[in-house]
């Protein structure tokens, strides 16, 4: 058993998260039925804005943020069916992102999702944007603080 | 559009793997019960509707948008505040957890 220098990291770094990922949607999302396959790519350097990208050449590209840091107070209660699907117990296992909206190119107005979180286990890649049966969750959420 | 009428404790079956369920008729409303795949997404209308719009509309931000943005960005608690962006949110507010919705405990 020779140790590898190299294998052995001493932790993983959260901050550092892969630049692109590949993400193979369960089911389309709402109103882009036939766009399952997306990359999720880091669009500022602090690692707190993503671009939830299709990869068709026409596809629809969408402004991602992770749920955490944005909105701490934030946690949903996943359908076990879907945190089935996607091969996670519970939501600590997965990513949480929420889709931000800027109305009419107002950025002071942007909102997040957080009725239909983008759900994302980072293992398998699999994601999905689950509509929350809990309507407490607002879809319009100020994204301002 | 097909239309069948049911009674309750009666089902309809779509395809091989869908079934509803007639649970309940109450002046009204009726209550249906669903059993299919768990890939298949089964909404109320007026949500899916209410979330595909969401979406529509979040596929319209361009990257104009992203250094405005990045000022509403959380200081993230993270060592990484290197960053060269350099913007930093006015006001923090984080300190002791405003939380609109204390957690269960």
């Amino acid at each position: 058993m020779t140790p590898s220098p190299a294998a052995t990291l001493a932790a993983p770094a959260p901050a550092t998260a892969p630049p692109m990922q590949v993400l193979a949607l369960a089911e389309p999302m709402p109103g882009f039925p036939g766009h399952r396959d997306f990359v999720l790519v880091a669009a500022d350097a602090a690692g707190l804005l993503f671009w939830l990208q299709s990869v068709a050449p026409d596809g629809p590209r969408f402004l991602a943020v992770p749920a955490a840091p944005f909105f701490p107070d934030y946690a949903p209660v996943l359908p076990r069916a879907a945190c089935a699907e996607l091969g996670i117990t519970d939501g600590a296992q997965g990513e949480i992102y929420c889709l931000v909206t800027v109305p009419d190119g107002d950025v002071g107005a942007s909102t997040a999702n957080l009725r239909a979180p983008i759900v994302v286990n980072p293992a398998t890649h699999r994601a999905r944007q689950i509509v929350l049966t809990d309507g407490a969750h607002p879809i319009r959420r100020p994204l301002r603080r | 559009m097909l239309t069948l009428t049911r009674s309750v404790g009666e089902t309809i079956r779509i395809g091989d793997d869908i079934e509803i369920h007639v649970v309940e008729v109450r002046g009204g409303t009726v209550r249906l019960g669903f059993k299919a795949p768990r890939e298949v997404a089964i909404h109320r209308e007026e949500v899916y509707k209410q979330i595909a719009e969401a979406n529509l509309l979040a596929a319209q931000v361009t990257a104009d948008s992203l250094g405005a943005l990045a000022a509403f960005a959380p200081g993230a608690g993270a060592a990484s505040a290197a960053g060269p962006a350099g913007a930093e949110p006015a006001g923090v507010e984080t300190a002791g957890g405003t939380a609109e919705d204390p957690p269960p405990a």
